[in-house]
């Protein structure tokens, strides 16, 4: 029997085969699961890595230091918050503080230790890296063209001491970057003091004036936001008690288009507009006679300098009018106490000469000791130290002299610019870099030891020198360093080792130092309140402190005895010559970012939020591109 | 011989039938087999309740499973048996966490909150998770080839007839409670 | 008083940003803070000014008078209309205006990238994704868990964190309450501003900070006679910036 199969069977058998397809649940599932997969996109899908917790830290990518409140799934931070009434910082972040934890994943951070050779980038091993850096060691100090320099972007930790040493045993320099913001001008004022140096912070909560001469107050000097903050608060108090600032500035800055008076002024005058306000401070009896009779010394020849710069002079050579000088030292001597900041190495650097002049209208209004508080230096080990190196300043740094540079990881190139630095270098010099990204400084150096990224590990953090009382903070570390790292300070242990030099064991004296110190009170983040240091038991509970995220805070220091110099010996012609002259030509560079010039770290990449998604900030390389045709 | 037409339906149906009611679950389902053979019954008959290892943090967040660290609170050491051996070689003594499958995982835009079920509505957790207590080896992990979601999201019927209200976590089914309760809410109180 | 088209009466809770512009200092905290907390990738290289996404976008408003004068920096998020010309638009009812919280939800899985909202919206405050988010490797872990990730292709804008709301509202569960302590919600670019230029409350709660303020001569809505009802209101002390801001708004490039 022969099985017929025709046209009709196949239809019907197909038929049935859709029959059974539609009777199945194929087709309706298929459609539910077919509409969630087109909603399933090839996104990350975040899950916590464990339970909900808020770690403190501090945050060390600018001098601020601002308190971190960092919001965690287990070991793993997702964002960060302000601590209000946090000693450093008071509630401030800024974009690059808030977008800290994602440095240690940034495209340029690099693991493991690279070597230039030949234009060619290469990774290398960790004996390779000792061994390269080893030879150059040995190499230093036979060569008085050929040194050794490190520099060190936060002086006074422990690990400073260790460059120190490295400078002392090479026969080399321990350089220091200029300080940020307006520090240089509270430099500049405390140098004036006798006796040598005087620690002066600013106290904004204390003035009714703020003249600043390109340090960009409103912005990024100092705590974020708090000279914003403090002046709204005020514009809502009687007129007699607002706060005002006046920036005198030769571009427009942000800084100039949020002041509450821009004073477009000459680039490179600076001295001469400074020396005007002071020659109508003093021709119409405006300044601070009692504290210029107690408190300085050398009025009469400052007096005869600054009565050479009448407004009419002042105008011709600032661009600035008469009337507009003398009505702002006169508002200045009617809204007392006012204080005087000047320049910003990163962004608007003034000459010596300016700074100078600053520093002598800040004595005519009678700023120390007001707004411009005496404070002492946060407490530091010093066993020895004075067998050690002493810092050699950045600008001081002999040209084509240097052999073998060490660039430690807090060096931001804001301050410490490759161009400056390249000029220091004698040819073949090796550069080393510990920076743990391949950017910036870390992308000039011939060899890169890539140490942990901020937040990786403990950092000792001094606040800013803008502040009115110093802070410390030991800032625990938020996150693990990659497991096979190579420490760039063990490497260079290693190499020092080999190269037969000796270097003192690493010390970690500073809360022991802070602790005997019996100074100041400790904020503890997680209870908002503070202690007394005199009332903690023992080093290890300070250290516990600190590893909760705990900051340190000193008391007011007591006025010292004694006079600032209103002229410093010789200072006159070289400040006539200098504000009389033709004006003084220096390098002005672009800020992008806030902080982001004083920031040894470069952005994370979600700050194209700012630079390209929005036109609130340049983006880099458009102001790399504008610098370099300036 | 000519087949009758009854007969070459059927040669289509029957295949299409069992194709799609018995081979295409299998194919649409991955099954993974979870990392331990955890005993929910032995815990809950030692005295345990649920909310000892699943609880609601003060913070109101659901912890979901419990961490290494409180199954080393009883299971530090090996000895008792093959699984606890397993558990203290793989996980306690290295520090990992238990890779579970989780079942009752929820794709990413869901947000579902214990707190307002457990604590506010008393709703007990066999009434969404079922007699998982009683288990006394972990069910199969059931995944979805196309979604990726737990086959529990669903139910484990194909057609979703007849099942009991902790047999499938679909939004519909989410609805469906907070309707007869009263409880119409926004989109963004269940979704992120 | 004042209604709205979605709901009859005025929602239970009023959550209100309350924006000082005499503080903003145009630092960027807010909209830093605003792409940590909301998973917002950073920028594609073909993004610009126009294609990215931002949720918190800040602009400068020209200097108040013609002889300088300090400028201006505005703040704008999701102005959180009681009258949301987005939601009448979308033809997927992917927008949502919650009537207890007064809160316009956006609902990204169920947008079909059409922009209609992106055309109504007067505050021009609106992200299409035009690229597929993207982050460096290893960045992911950065992210928040709480927020799931948009894909391409779909509409997103600021919910007024509505997440932390969510864990508020988990948070007074657990402790057995049923209104949530307000110091528990508080959206990422509150939480970030250094100058605290922004406030943020319930303004249902005639005692709080932003009921006030929001109420008093200096705060202003922008582009008011739009009648759109934000819920986002902006105080500055220079009647010139207010009178400006609130005619005519500020617009971007």
């Amino acid at each position: 029997m022969k099985l017929e199969l025709s046209r009709r069977d196949l239809f019907l058998a197909g038929g049935g085969a859709v029959a059974g397809i539609a009777l199945s649940p194929v087709p309706w599932k298929l459609l539910d699961d077919l509409a969630i997969w087109t909603q399933q996109p090839s996104t990350p899908t975040p899950r916590p890595a464990g339970p909900l917790a808020f770690r403190h830290t501090s945050c060390s990518l600018c001098p601020a230091s601002c308190g971190l409140k960092a919001r965690c799934f287990g070991a793993q931070p997702v964002g960060f918050s302000a601590v209000p009434g946090h000693p450093a910082s008071d509630g401030g972040l800024c974009p690059l503080g808030l977008t800290a934890h994602h440095l240690a994943k940034h495209p340029f951070r690099a693991t493991l230790p690279e070597r230039v050779s030949g234009g060619k980038r290469e990774r290398i091993d960790r004996a390779a890296a000792v061994a390269t850096l080893s030879a150059a060691l040995a190499a230093c100090g036979k060569n008085p063209k050929r040194i050794f320099a490190v520099v060190d972007g936060r002086p006074g930790r422990s690990l400073s001491r260790t460059w120190r040493a490295l400078a002392t045993a090479t026969g080399g320099l321990y350089v220091t970057p200029p300080a940020a913001g307006a520090s240089r001008s509270l430099e500049a004022l405390g140098k004036r003091f006798d006796g040598g140096s005087l620690a002066l912070g600013v106290d904004f909560s204390k003035a009714r004036r703020v003249v600043s001469f390109g340090t960009p107050v409103l912005t990024d000097a100092g705590t974020p936001g708090l000279l914003a903050r403090l002046r709204a608060e005020s514009r809502r108090r009687p007129a007699a008690e607002r706060i005002e600032v006046i920036q005198v500035e030769a571009t427009r800055s942000r800084g100039a288009a949020l002041a509450d008076r821009f004073v477009p002024i000459a680039p490179g005058t600076e001295a001469a507009f400074a020396l005007g306000l002071a020659h109508v401070l003093l021709d119409e009896k405006l300044a601070d006679a009692a504290f210029l009779a107690a408190r300085t010394s050398g009025l009469d020849e400052f007096a005869s300098l600054a009565a050479r710069f009448a407004p009419a002079l002042v105008e011709q050579k600032t661009g600035v009018p008469a009337g507009v000088v003398t009505a702002l030292a006169r508002d200045l001597a009617a809204s007392l106490p006012a204080l005087v900041l000047g320049g910003d190495p990163a962004s608007a650097p003034l000459s010596a000469e300016a700074e100078a002049a600053i520093a002598s209208l800040n004595l005519l209004l009678g700023a120390p000791f007001g707004p411009l508080p005496v404070r002492a230096d946060a407490p530091r080990e010093a066993d020895g130290d004075a067998k050690l190196a002493s810092a050699t300043p950045f600008d001081a740094l002999p040209d084509g002299s240097v052999g073998l540079l060490l660039l430690d990881a807090t060096v931001a190139e804001g301050l410490v610019p490759w161009e400056r630095l390249k000029r220091a270098l004698s040819d073949g010099a090796l550069v080393v870099s510990l920076s743990p990204f391949r950017a910036g400084l870390g992308e000039k150096a011939t060899l890169l030891l890539p140490g942990p990224a901020p937040l990786e590990a403990m950092l000792e953090l001094e606040g800013p020198s803008d502040a009115p009382l110093s802070t410390l903070a030991l800032a625990p570390a938020l996150l693990l360093p990659p497991k096979d790292l190579p420490l760039p300070e063990e490497i260079v242990r290693e190499a020092t080792a080999a190269a037969g030099l000796s270097l003192p064991a690493p010390s970690s004296g500073r809360a022991a130092a802070l602790l005997a110190s019996k100074r100041g009170r400790i904020y503890d983040p997680s209870a908002a309140s503070f202690e007394p240091l005199a009332g903690i038991a023992s080093v290890d509970a300070l250290a516990e402190l600190f590893a909760r995220g705990a900051c340190w805070i000193d008391d007011a220091a007591p006025e010292p005895k004694g006079r600032f110099a209103l002229l410093r010996e010789g200072e006159a012609p070289r400040l006539l010559e200098a504000a009389l002259g033709a004006p003084s030509a220096l390098p002005a560079r672009l800020t992008t970012l806030p902080r982001e010039s004083v920031s040894a770290a470069p952005p994370s990449l979600l700050l194209t939020k700012l630079t390209r998604e929005t036109t609130l900030f340049t983006p880099p390389a458009a102001a790399n591109a504008s610098a370099a045709r300036a | 011989m000519k087949l009758p037409a009854p007969v070459s339906f059927a040669v289509g149906l029957v295949p299409a039938l069992a194709a799609g009611w018995l081979l295409f679950p299998r194919l649409l389902y991955r099954t993974e087999a979870q990392p331990l053979a955890f005993n929910h019954k032995a815990h809950a008959e030692g005295g345990m309740a649920c909310t000892d290892c699943h609880a609601v943090a003060e913070n109101g967040r659901f912890a979901g499973l419990p961490s290494t660290e409180s199954c080393a609170g009883c299971h530090a050491e090996k000895g008792e048996s093959k699984t606890i051996n397993a558990l203290v070689a793989s996980y306690v003594e290295p520090g990992r966490e238990v890779p579970w499958l989780v079942h009752a995982r929820q794709p990413d835009n869901v947000y579902f909150p214990h707190a307002p079920h457990v604590t506010t509505g008393k709703l007990a957790c066999t009434r969404c998770h079922g007699p998982e207590g009683e288990s006394t080896t972990p069910r199969a992990y059931q995944v979805n080839r196309l979604s990726g979601y737990s086959r529990d999201l669903w139910g484990p019927s194909m057609t979703r007839a007849g099942r009991k209200e902790w047999q499938g976590m679909k939004m519909s089914d989410c609805i469906h409670c907070h309707r007869a309760g009263g409880r119409e809410s926004a989109c963004l109180d269940c979704h992120k | 008083m004042h209604t709205t088209k979605h709901s009859s009466t005025l929602p239970a809770h009023r959550y209100t940003l309350v924006v000082d512009l005499d503080r903003c200092t145009g630092c960027g905290a807010c909209g830093t803070a605003c792409a940590v907390e909301n998973n917002i990738p950073p920028a594609n290289e073909k993004a610009t000014e126009r294609t990215g996404t931002v949720w918190m976008r800040v602009l400068e408003a020209p200097a108040s008078s013609a002889a300088g004068g300090p400028t201006t920096f505005v703040p704008i998020p999701c102005q959180q209309c009681d009258n949301p010309p987005c939601v009448d638009v979308c033809p997927q009812r992917a927008i949502e205006y919650d009537p207890r919280t007064g809160i316009v939800g956006q609902i990204p899985v169920r947008c079909l990238g059409c922009r209609y909202c992106m055309v109504a919206c007067p505050y021009h405050t609106r992200s299409f994704n035009w690229w597929s988010p993207e982050w460096p490797a290893g960045m992911e872990s950065t992210l928040n868990p709480d927020v799931s990730v948009r894909t391409r292709g779909v509409v997103e804008k600021c919910n007024f964190c509505v997440q932390r709301l969510q864990a508020a509202r988990a948070k007074a569960s657990a402790a057995g309450q049923k209104e949530i302590d307000p110091a528990d919600y508080v959206p990422a670019c509150v939480e970030a501003c250094p100058s605290r230029a922004l406030y943020f409350g319930d303004a249902a709660d005639e005692k709080s900070e932003v009921a006030v303020l929001s109420k008093d001569g200096e705060s202003f809505r922008l582009l008011a006679a739009l009648g759109t009802g934000p819920k986002v209101f902006y105080r500055s002390s220079d009647p010139v910036v207010r009178e400006r801001l609130s005619r005519t708004g500020v617009t971007r490039g």
